[in-house]
């Protein structure tokens, strides 16, 4: 079928479209793209408090970076001293065992109330507006607010321990408590919102498929594990990167607990890299582990999204 | 028609991206000029700034300051990214320990030439002290103080406490776990160097090699470890907050805390203390050795025009003098930094000024060289480790000692 070219007009050209999307990609372009150049950039050179007035020099024109930055030139000194450290390697080990813990029960547990809330229950909407409240109170706010909970004297935590007859715990003395208190906080933070995807995907199961199980007399835990698992699939993959990637790179927890000096025994790869960064002034360092950081994340989403392509 | 619409469409979008960059720098006849400052000062104190900055700029017409308030932390951090990027205050008012890490990265400049010998000849000489650095002076200082001192609620405890044993014989009395003997911000290292200096302990020798692997630190380690476990004379845990709070509510009979506090505590409705010198350490018969430092006003490198130069000296001459110095040291309840101001009869009535004065003359300089935020960040962790009674003493002192050299090497390097 065809046209009419006096109907078509502008739409026929050949840049049209590029003509919608560049005032986006002028944004996409000075937001995303040269900072990220940038911070390649500053990860090849030694970057620290001394010499740190040339980025006043380089300013917005990142071509002129190595003629002025020539001196300060390492290659791949930074990765180098980064990835011979032990300290590291303990951080990253830290770092998956808080991003593990946290996705997983907030995936568990968010699926787990969504199968819940899909159910008729008497004044479910009230339990809803109450189970999305940690996802709209300012993550700053709630780090402070567990703080407080976890003081080991006058925390309500610890009393509550108490009063079961359990020995007070020094949440925010002990580093290994530390990281428990702040993937505690973290998962109450992050549950809502695994809860309200998979709802939206339960809601989107068709359901005659639960009564044609239902007449094939299936188990209420066959029909979880054949129909519900396999049709939430789809939703949750995504949403386990997304929140494994912000999980892996959440900041504002482990700050908040420890005063914003998280030190090397509470740090995970992030507040390591923001304190390298802001606190020691070691530019060149700190962006070196943050593309090391970017690696990690890029490699684990394209696995994982390989492990689930090739199930299907 | 439809394409010129079309066109035209796209044309205002991507105009209107740009419309933002266009700058048109107007400049005035009356050479209008603005003096933003960046600070980190106290709630009670912004008030008596804001009324003596009006009448700054009542008397001086085409001058304007602004001031934006940061956390301490923030405040460091926000002033280096604005100086890189060419923007930022032209003054930043802060602790003196900013002045290390500041002037290395040349974010600031020395105000030696701008200011002229005699300017500086109006201020007290130790108050210079705290911000020289290098032979050169890189701030003009405001108050001096920020000294940890005593204070001791008068209702729990009769007569100051001298000694720490006399602190530790409260323990026995205060220790069902409501009240305490002693409460202050357990794991920060600046409440723990005084007990290092009581002991005779220095973070830096002579030459500026850090010396924490010290005889003398593993003392002050195992005696602050004690004061916590064998003594039980302290809270299980405490920070700022929660020191401040059980002093507050009459929950502690001794606090160690800052100058900078000493007001808050006036404003309590039946809290009866007063304060007085940190206490003496039995072992070695000294007083406690707290750290005191002053607080002032640093130029940002980034301003070169001769206009806002003479409208900052202006603004400095301001501050310089007397009322204006007594004004705002009784604001801050520290002491005045010019000599003129030192004198003042008011300002040696107040009994807060006068403790400060004297925990000076009991106190160390704060070292504002670079290399101390190694040193800050190397006891911070071990000093937790012990107080959660992870690691001995011994094993601390030799962590923290690799760790501020590791870190001050990478902070130091060339």
């Amino acid at each position: 079928m065809k046209f009419k070219q006096t109907n078509r007009g502008i739409y026929q050209k050949w840049w049209t479209p590029y003509a919608f999307i560049f005032p986006a990609f002028l944004v996409v372009l000075f937001i995303i793209f040269i900072p990220l150049i940038f911070e390649f950039m500053i990860a090849l050179f030694d970057i620290r408090l001394q010499n740190i007035r040339l980025l006043r020099d380089v300013g917005i024109n990142i071509f002129s970076f190595p003629k002025i930055m020539k001196n300060q030139f390492l290659g791949f000194g930074n990765y180098a001293e980064i990835l011979k450290d032990k300290l590291f390697y303990r951080t990253f080990l830290r770092t998956v065992i808080w991003t593990f813990t946290n996705v997983f029960f907030h995936v568990v547990i968010g699926v787990w109330l969504a199968i819940l809330l899909n159910r008729k229950l008497p004044g479910k909407s009230v339990f809803r507006v109450l189970l999305i409240l940690p996802w709209a109170m300012p993550q700053y706010i709630a780090a402070i607010t567990w703080k407080g909970m976890f003081n080991y004297e006058f925390g309500a935590v610890n009393l509550i321990l108490n009063k079961l007859g359990i020995e007070k715990i020094n949440w925010l003395g002990d580093p290994t408590y530390t990281l428990m208190a702040a993937i505690i906080t973290n998962i109450w933070l992050g549950v809502p919102f695994m809860m309200m995807v998979a709802l939206g995907g339960l809601q989107s199961i068709p359901s005659d498929l639960y009564e044609s199980a239902d007449i094939d007399g299936a188990s209420s835990w066959q029909k979880f594990k054949n129909i519900t698992i396999p049709m939430l699939k789809p939703v949750m993959v995504p949403a386990i990167i997304l929140g494994t990637v912000w999980t892996f790179n959440m900041l504002n927890i482990i700050y908040i607990m420890k005063d914003g000096l998280p030190g090397d025994d509470v740090n995970i790869l992030i507040t390591k890299m923001y304190r390298d960064g802001f606190d020691l002034y070691r530019y060149g360092y700190a962006a070196a582990l943050s593309v090391i950081i970017f690696i990690i994340l890029t490699l684990f989403s394209i696995a994982y999204l390989k492990a689930n392509q090739n199930e299907e | 028609m439809k394409k010129f619409l079309t066109f035209l469409l796209c044309f205002t979008f991507l105009v209107s991206l740009f419309t933002g960059c266009s700058s048109t720098s107007q400049k005035s006849t009356q050479q209008q000029v603005t003096i933003n400052i960046w600070e980190q000062m106290e709630e009670n104190v912004d008030k008596t700034f804001d009324e003596l900055v009006k009448k700054f700029e009542e008397q001086n017409p085409n001058i304007k300051i602004k001031r934006v308030h940061y956390k301490t932390e923030d405040l460091r951090n926000q002033f280096q990214t604005a100086v890189l990027s060419g923007q930022g205050p032209e003054l930043i008012f802060g602790p003196n320990d900013n002045i290390g890490p500041m002037s290395l990265g040349n974010l600031i400049f020395p105000l030696d030439d701008l200011l002229g010998s005699e300017y500086f000849q109006k201020y007290d000489s130790q108050v210079l002290d705290t911000v020289k650095l290098d032979g050169k002076i890189w701030a003009v200082p405001l108050v001096n103080g920020n000294n940890i001192s005593m204070l001791y609620n008068k209702k729990l405890v009769s007569r100051a406490p001298e000694k720490f044993s006399e602190i530790i014989e409260l323990a026995k009395k205060y220790n069902d776990g409501k009240t305490f003997a002693l409460v202050y911000f357990l794991n920060e290292p600046y409440w723990f160097v005084p007990f290092l200096g009581g002991f005779g302990g220095k973070v830096f020798d002579d030459k500026g090699n850090i010396t924490l692997n010290t005889p003398e630190m593993i003392k002050a380690l195992k005696f602050v470890q004690d004061l916590k476990f064998k003594y039980k004379a302290v809270p299980k845990d405490a920070d700022y907050n929660v020191a401040d709070t059980l002093f507050k509510e009459g929950k502690a009979a001794v606090l160690l805390n800052g100058a900078w506090s000493f007001t808050s505590y006036t404003q309590v409705n039946g809290l009866d203390f007063d304060v007085a010198l940190f206490p003496k350490i039995d072992e070695t018969g000294n007083y406690c050795l707290p750290y005191y430092g002053s607080k002032g006003f640093s130029v940002s490198a980034n301003v070169k025009d001769e206009v806002v130069k003479d409208a900052i000296k202006r603004f400095f001459d301001y501050i310089a003098q007397k009322d204006v110095q007594v004004k705002l040291s009784k604001a801050f309840a520290q002491m005045p930094a010019t000599k003129e101001a030192l004198e003042d009869p008011e300002i040696k009535a107040d009994k807060f000024i006068k403790m400060s004065m004297e925990q000076m003359r009991h106190g160390v300089a704060m070292p504002i060289r670079a290399e101390m935020r190694a040193v800050w960040d190397a006891i911070r962790p071990e000093l937790e480790n012990v107080m959660a009674g992870k690691k001995t003493p011994e094993v601390a002192a030799k962590d923290m000692q690799t760790k501020a050299e590791e870190l001050a090497k990478s902070l130091t390097k060339q």
